[in-house]
């Protein structure tokens, strides 16, 4: 009997070993150890024989039994592996070929470039507020000291509703507003539409300005200065910058600011004007009439005041060299940004 | 303005380079806007006196001259024909070069040398065409370079000169400001004069006394018929006023010189006669120097005659009394006239004229006799004309050309943040013609109507010392910013969440075309054009028009939306409102050649529902649905949803349902008509939705509270349900969410179709239902208890039908 169950080891042993697929290997183990099996025959014939010896056989035959186990166990585990491995190469796909392409959104660069502005000038404190495109000719140009027929209305392009309001041409009115509903220390930056009736390729009749305020009891130019070279400084790096007089009726004394010009580099060119620079910010101290018409006392309170086009700095940045193309909303454009 | 630099070297030494020149205007606040050469490539041309003329051998329409620069003799063929022995004329020698660059050599002409070139007005670059040769003054000296002599070679500086600086718009008042930059002395004006006694008595009466504040009248006779000198022509030209005759070219000369408008009316219909400022009579008629007629009204101010107006004060003359070729006798008007009433009179006739351009923004009341003067001197010493003391000089009482204005020092220091001592502040002031006295300035003539109040100082100090010595100073007060608008902060959520999930923005005007408007509430008066004249309610028409574009350019698959404003009148006030709209075409994932994806459709209205759902569960909000049946008119009103003229017939009907957070209407969404895509030329299908953000602003979000969720396994049961179309599933949901067991945590769809099978009618629907206890793992039969219960109520609710 112990011959027997040798050359049923030795059997099983080779069957399990030349296994070649996984169905195979079913078959060699329902015949190795399956109920028809030959350690089945065996486990019968152990009642043939003499009582004393059945312990040590029965032992020896479960020994054999679990080797061949676990023999089939490893051997299953690697022939599903490789059959695994060879149904992959298979399914093999052309990893060169595109992905699917998720539709990339983008955000107007008009909007990126005010979220730029009131990101840097938030850092200095300055607090984003929202006005109104609908005003009164009170707040657009008479608390402004821009008083009926000043000579000054003629730079702005006024559209006039039905109704006896005006679409704002700037975004001034938005100092008045806030000087009416707060009191100093004001330091606020308010972005939005503008509107002037004039269009060509460097104006278009609707356009964005942020516009700056900082009111205290005592303010000076030179914080002025210091606040806009920040600014300038933060938006186009350490470019040179100019100061230079100007006039607005809302601002005394007034400045225009300029920037060398990122195109050519202060050597003059058609974006420039070849003048090499590129006017970028009308500034100046707050009028004291302008005070007076929100009802501060001009004595006490002092401050300056800002207004940035935006898409004059969206150009210089991003190189549009046509105001239009922000209106158009061609996706190739919208794309870019 | 155009300026001649030949004309401002005048009265002030220029000696820097004209780039240096230009720097120092801009730095002072006059903004440079061109700079214009004139004949600087012009060369050898010299004044040369005709000697001979002869006949051409060869040629009938040729003459050969000989012309004499004073010390040699040239020999010029020429095809002029208004040429005399004895004149004078321009020559371009062999090397000149003339307007255009063109260059002359010597030729020989039909086989006569021909050493150079008599010379027109055209060839040197001076008019556009001309009749002949150009016949010089017989005091032209022969043989002088001509270029240099006839001032032909000029810089013409186009300066924007701000609205405060009316005192900068004349050569005069250029001249002084530079005087000031470059700290050189300015010439005074040449006025001498002979005068004669005023040889008439003319009354003259203001009765618009509001308007008129100094008012003079000159007489001058003999002016003698003299050609305009060259150099006043030259400068005239340079600054792009043509010459026309003495007695003209001298007003302008001098109004443009010191910016101070002269009239001259021809003597004889002045002469004995009533002169009054008074305003025009109604419907009044008066035909202008530019032989338009105007049509006056009592708001116009006149300058009459015998009580008949004869010129429209301070804009233009009158063409009956004015001067022609053969007056010699003049009386000359100077006067100083209200700005805004200036302004007015410019926009109620649609007409700016050099006078009217400089009485607009107010003119030194002491420039009126000066130039006065200045005019009679040059008639007398160019045209021996007999000058008369002035006969009318009228000066409103209490008019004073002066002002002054209280300061302290350490105010100005304190505005700029400088240290200036009293000399440094002084020192601008004082050279702009400003005098101080104590801690008072007096403002000169030019200056009253822009300096007013005191900061006018420290601009002027500024101006003049640069602002490079002003420091850079942050300031370090901190003003705590206010919380984030709400409607900001949700306009930027929202779009980021939009951009996120593939959508591009876009930024357009809020003004559109009445065609596409739903109501004419909010009109533009003066439109640039009548595409944009019309304040829009949303951003629809915008979105559309951009789509349409984009689609015309095969950008297909689209995905946009923009944060922007509607405008209405809501009691008569504007009202605006801000919106989040988008729209979708095409496919959600655009071209793929996989297939699986190829297939999502964007423009799908179940696509654009679940965005929005997520977009706004994102947000912080719980979005819900409303069905048009359901909604109330009212409410759409109030959420500006729905505008007067607005017809909802632009969604494909049962494609277009409304949203709603905490039972208030917030926005919309649908599949636009193809009918109403029609009037934008889209035949693709277009999603579009609406967020109200104004609305969305104002509702609160509550902060979460956790909630424990279960621990032990869920269990699922399936039912097919076939019902009827008819019959929304909202219906069913609800019926479900009120009659649910405790342990049914969520009910969902997997399944939806239609089939034959099932009749046209109906739609089959497969629902899912979870049961989970939060306490212990659910027993199958208990589920099954629970979920036959509620299944059979349904059944019977609806009288359905499972599959
Ligand atoms: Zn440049």
């Amino acid at each position: 009997m112990k011959t027997q169950l040798e050359s049923i080891q030795k059997f099983s042993h080779d069957s399990i070993l030349g296994a070649k697929t996984s169905i195979d290997l079913d078959l060699v183990k329902s015949r190795t150890l399956g109920k028809s099996s030959d350690f089945n025959g065996l486990m019968k014939m152990l009642a043939t024989i003499p009582k004393e010896e059945r312990p040590e056989m029965g032992k020896l035959i479960n020994t054999v039994k679990n080797e061949l186990e676990i023999l089939i166990n490893k051997k299953q585990k690697d022939l599903l592996k490789s059959e695994r491995e060879s149904s992959l190469a298979t399914q093999k796909i052309d990893s060169s070929l595109p992905g699917v392409e998720f539709p990339v959104g983008t955000k107007h660069p008009i909007t990126q470039t005010i979220e730029r502005i009131t990101e840097i000038l938030g850092r200095i404190g300055f607090d984003t507020k929202e006005g109104t495109e609908i005003e009164t000719d009170f707040y657009n140009f008479e608390a402004l000291n821009i008083k009926e027929d000043h000579p000054a209305r003629d730079m702005h392009d006024t559209f006039y509703l039905n109704t006896d309001h005006v679409l704002r041409t700037h975004t001034s009115p938005a100092q008045i507003h806030e000087m009416e509903s707060n009191s100093p220390p004001i330091k606020i930056i308010v972005p939005g539409q503008v509107f002037r009736c004039d269009s060509d390729v460097t104006h278009s009749p609707v356009f964005h300005q942020i516009e700056g305020l900082y009111v205290n009891k005592k303010v000076s130019f030179a914080e002025l200065k210091g606040t806009l070279s920040f600014f300038i400084n933060e938006l186009f790096g350490t470019t040179p910058i100019r100061f230079r007089p100007s006039y607005f009726p809302f601002t005394e004394p007034s400045s225009e600011i300029d920037v060398q010009c990122v195109m050519c580099q202060g050597k003059g060119c058609n974006v420039c004007g070849h003048t090499g620079w590129l006017e970028i910010l009308g500034a100046g101290m707050v009028n004291r009439e302008v005070f007076k018409s929100v009802g501060y006392n001009p004595d006490e309170v002092q401050g300056f005041a800002f207004g940035v086009g935006v898409e004059r700095i969206a150009m210089l940045m991003h190189g549009i060299n046509d105001i239009r193309l922000f209106y158009e909303n061609d996706r190739r454009f919208l794309e870019q940004f | 303005m155009k300026f001649s630099l030949n004309w401002l070297k005048e009265y002030v030494t220029i000696s820097i380079t004209t780039e240096e020149l230009v720097n120092k205007l801009v730095m002072a606040g006059h903004e440079v806007e061109e700079i214009i050469e004139l004949g600087h490539e012009l060369k050898n041309v010299i004044a040369g006196k005709i000697i001979s003329i002869e006949k051409h051998p060869d040629a009938d329409k040729l003459v050969i001259t000989q012309i004499s620069d004073g010390t040699t003799d040239h020999q010029i063929v020429t095809g002029a024909n208004n040429i005399n022995v004895g004149d004078i004329v321009p020559v371009a020698i062999p090397g000149a070069v003339l307007h255009k660059g063109f260059k002359i050599k010597a030729s020989k002409l039909r086989g006569v040398p021909s050493n150079g070139m008599l010379c027109s007005e055209t060839e040197l670059g001076l008019a556009e065409s001309s009749n002949g040769i150009w016949i010089l003054d017989k005091e032209t000296p022969v043989g002088v370079d001509f270029i240099a002599y006839a001032s032909i070679q000029d810089t013409i500086l186009d300066v924007s000169i701000l609205p405060n600086r009316g005192d900068c718009q004349s050569v005069y008042g250029l001249a002084r400001e530079l005087s000031v930059v470059l700290n050189t002395p300015l010439k005074k004006l040449e006025t001498t004069l002979t005068l004669t006694d005023s040889s008439s008595t003319l009354s003259f009466s203001n009765e618009g006394k509001e308007f008129c504040d100094r008012y003079t009248g000159r007489i001058i006779r003999n002016i003698k018929k003299v050609d305009t000198p060259l150099k006043i022509k030259r400068f005239l030209q340079g600054m792009g006023v043509g010459s026309i005759n003495m007695v003209v070219d001298i007003t302008n000369y001098v109004l443009l010189e010191t910016g101070q408008p002269l009239h001259a009316f021809d003597l004889s219909h002045v002469n004995g006669h009533d002169v009054s400022c008074k305003k025009a009579n109604a419907k009044e008629k008066i035909t202008g120097l530019d032989s338009k007629t105007y049509e006056l009204s009592t708001e116009d101010y006149v300058i009459a005659i015998n009580g008949k107006a004869q010129a429209v004060a301070g804009l233009i003359g009158g063409n009956e009394s004015s001067v022609n070729e053969s007056t010699a006798d003049i009386f000359l008007e100077a006067a100083n006239f209200f700005p805004v009433s200036i302004r007015k009179a410019q926009q109620r006739h649609g007409l700016r004229t050099e006078s009217s351009i400089r009485f607009e923004k107010g003119t030194d009341i002491e420039a009126v006799e000066r130039a006065s003067e200045r005019a009679a001197h040059l008639y007398q010493k160019y045209a021996g004309a007999v000058v008369e003391s002035l006969t009318i000089d009228y000066k409103k009482e209490g008019v004073s050309s002066s002002s002054s204005i209280k300061f302290a020092y350490k105010d100005i220091n304190q505005l700029i943040g400088l240290n200036l001592s009293n000399q440094d502040i002084d020192n601008p002031l004082i050279k702009l013609g400003f005098e101080i006295e104590n801690d008072r300035v007096f403002v000169p003539s030019w200056r009253v109507r822009d300096c007013i109040d005191w900061p006018c100082l420290a601009e002027e100090v500024l101006r003049i010392n640069g602002f490079d010595g002003v420091p850079s100073v942050l300031p370090l007060e901190t003003v705590i910013p206010s919380k984030k608008e709400r409607k900001r902060e949700l306009r930027d959520l929202i779009s980021d969440f939009m951009i996120s999930n593939g959508f591009n923005q876009v930024v357009s005007f809020p003004m559109i075309s009445p065609k596409v408007a739903v109501n004419q509430d909010l009109v533009i008066k003066n439109p640039i054009s009548l595409e944009a004249s019309v304040m829009r309610v949303d951003i629809q028409p915008e979105l559309l028009r951009i789509t349409e574009h984009n689609l015309k350019r095969q950008q297909e698959n689209l995905k946009l939306f923009e944060v922007g404003k509607g405008f209405s009148l809501v009691n008569n006030q504007p009202k605006d409102t801000v919106f989040c709209e988008g729209i979708c075409t095409g496919a959600l994932f655009g071209k793929s050649y996989q297939k699986n994806v190829s297939k999502i459709k964007g423009d799908d209205y179940f696509i654009i529902k679940g965005l929005l759902l997520a977009c706004l569960k994102q947000t912080g909000f719980n979005l819900e649905f409303l069905s048009e049946e359901d909604v109330d008119e009212s409410e759409l009103i109030e959420s500006s949803l729905k505008n007067k003229g607005d017809d909802s017939n632009s969604y494909i009907p049962g494609k277009h349902t409304y949203l709603t957070v905490n039972k208030k209407v917030i926005g919309e969404f649908g599949i636009l008509h193809p009918n109403f895509l029609d009037t934008y030329d889209i035949s693709d299908e277009v999603a579009y939705f609406k967020l109200n953000i104004s609305v969305l602003a104002k509702l609160n979000v509550e902060v979460a509270t956790y909630r424990p969720f279960s621990k032990f396994p869920s269990t699922r049961r399936d039912i097919a349900l076939v019902i009827p179309k008819s019959l929304a599933f909202e219906k069913i949901e609800r019926f479900v969410e009120s009659n649910k067991p405790r342990t049914l945590k969520k009910t969902f769809i997997f399944d939806v179709f239609e089939s034959e099978k099932i009749g046209s009618e109906n739609r089959s629907l497969g629902l899912a239902f979870v049961y989970q206890n939060d306490k212990k793992t659910l027993e199958d039969k208990d589920v099954n208890r629970a979920h036959d219960k509620l299944s059979e109520k349904l059944l019977k609710e609806f009288n359905l039908s499972t599959r």
